[in-house]
């Protein structure tokens, strides 16, 4: 057990419905809006944080948590990364807004490959729908890119 | 209208980049927003900006390869190697072309486009005028517009990977060399003449390098078939060619195998060595694996390059790997159907 009596410094965050959580600096520093922030000095002691909610910043000091600990081999980090990525969409969505302006490329970098990879073996009326987006191709449009896209319609999944 | 509703637009484009390549055929029929991004040269640089892109490369393959011992003229085809997944696969045929490539033929990578052009017509011999263009996403074919001037064969042929494509030299219906040179913008689908080069180069090989064209090596119309050593580039900044470089090659060799190497250095196979030009030098790296001793083609890819070659003329073609960072070789395992004779080889970054 360490006996040193070295204090550990630590941050505390406060979410937009006035949550606080209280962090040690060294992982809150990774995201580097936070770091900016501290190394400004325009933070006091409590840093808020008016974008996030709580329930998603739970999930980002998890993730941190995890990234900050040098111990954890390369494997075993991509295999974390995976599984902390097994989230519905819109939580994902919410995810991805918190780590764009806290600044944690990381964690953006692989909510977006994780957008990406929903879209795998899926025809293009899947991803309208999952994604809600309008489809604003002309009847006309819509035929010629079938007929030239033909290849793509194979081998989808069952919507 | 938002790429992906409920993303900033800049973070949606960076889920789009992820999309595997081979579903992005699929999300260019999503929306008009996500084609024109999918469509955007800048897409393709954050993909390869971004570490995603894969080396595709094609090559001009001769369909059996036993049929050569019979000297019956082999019937060539387009080949895909996916060099990561190890996939081989084969190209939808020419449009114009439904029973074989036209003999010799050009090939070179722009953006997401696969270009085609020149060689004989494998029926008529007549050269062929006509640019075939493939487009990876759609899985398609368009032909673009002719070769300008007259019929032209041999020439030399390279891209700056990104918009245009270059043709100079080579020789016209009578065998004389020629000296004019020619450009093609892929996206307008417009050709533009450039000044001639300084002498005439048939059987010149195209090489785009340090933001140049370079024409290697080749010979004049009294020369047939007598490699010289000189070489000249066109820079593009400038739209001038610079001086010749008299004693480029070294040694009078056909130029064929000279490649560009993506780390600011030129590479060759000649006299059953792998060589790298060094402070205008060329200086032997490792000897060639003795199944690809006859070397015919050179393709590189990230930090490898792919020798296509044989132990002799008229044997079977094999493919060899180095690693350019230790200079070790692995030999390309190959289906037996696709281990033709190698005419042209190119890879593109997708």
């Amino acid at each position: 057990m360490a006996t040193t009596t070295t204090e550990t410094k630590m941050l505390t965050l406060c979410t937009s419905d006035k949550q606080q959580f209280q962090i040690e600096e060294t992982i809150a520093l990774q995201a580097v809006t936070i770091r900016n922030m501290v190394e400004d000095e325009c933070a006091s002691n409590v840093i808020p944080l008016p974008n996030v909610n709580s329930k998603i910043m739970i999930q980002i000091i998890e993730y941190l948590k995890k990234h900050v600990d040098s111990s954890v081999s390369k494997e075993d980090m991509e295999k974390f990364d995976s599984a902390f990525v097994e989230k519905k969409l819109s939580e994902i969505f919410d995810i991805i807004l918190a780590a764009n302006y806290l600044n944690i490329k990381n964690l953006l970098d692989i909510c977006c490959q994780r957008v990406a990879d929903v879209m795998k073996n899926k025809s293009p009326e899947w991803v309208r729908r999952t994604f809600n987006i309008v489809n604003d191709f002309t009847a006309e449009e819509e035929a010629k890119i079938r007929k030239e896209h033909e290849w793509a319609f194979e081998g989808v999944d069952e919507d | 209208m938002e790429l992906i509703p409920g993303l900033p637009d800049d973070v949606a484009f960076e889920c789009l980049i992820r999309v595997p390549f081979d579903h992005l055929s699929t999300a260019a029929s999503v929306s008009t927003a996500w084609k024109v991004k999918i469509e955007l040269p800048e897409f393709r640089h954050r993909r390869k900006i971004t570490g995603l892109t894969r080396p595709i490369i094609v090559m001009a393959q001769a369909k059996e390869s036993h049929a050569m011992k019979f000297m019956s003229m082999p019937v060539y085809q387009l080949v895909v190697y996916e060099a990561e997944s190890g996939n081989w696969y084969k190209l939808p045929p020419l449009p114009r072309f439904p029973n074989g490539l036209p003999m010799f033929c050009q090939l070179v990578g722009v953006g997401l486009d696969l270009i085609i052009m020149g060689g004989y017509d494998p029926v008529t011999w007549e050269v062929s005028k006509s640019v075939f263009i493939y487009n990876f996403i759609s899985a398609k074919w368009r032909q673009g517009v002719d070769v300008p001037g007259g019929p032209r064969s041999f020439f030399a042929c390279a891209s700056d990977s990104d918009l245009m494509v270059f043709i100079a030299g080579g020789h016209d219906n009578n065998k004389n060399a020629l000296r004019s040179v020619i450009m093609y913008d892929v996206v307008k689908d417009a050709w533009t003449p450039l000044p001639d080069m300084s002498r005439e180069r048939d059987e010149c090989k195209g090489v785009f390098h340090n933001e140049k064209f370079h024409v290697i090596g080749g010979y004049d119309t009294e020369g047939q078939g007598r490699f010289e050593r000189s070489a000249e580039a066109f820079d593009i900044a400038t739209w001038q060619w610079r001086d010749v470089e008299e004693n480029f090659l070294g040694i009078a060799t056909c130029p064929r195998t000279c490649v560009d190497g993506g780390d600011g250095r030129l590479y060759m196979c000649r006299e059953g060595n792998v060589v790298v030009l060094e402070n205008a030098t060329w200086q032997v790296i490792t000897g060639l694996p003795i199944e690809v001793i006859n070397a015919t083609y050179l393709t590189r890819w990230h930090d490898r390059l792919l020798v296509i070659g044989s132990p002799k003329f008229g044997e079977p073609h094999k493919g060899y790997v180095m690693d350019l960072k230790n200079q070790r070789w692995a030999r390309l395992e190959a289906p037996e159907e696709y281990s033709g004779h190698v005419q042209s080889s190119y890879c593109l970054d997708i």
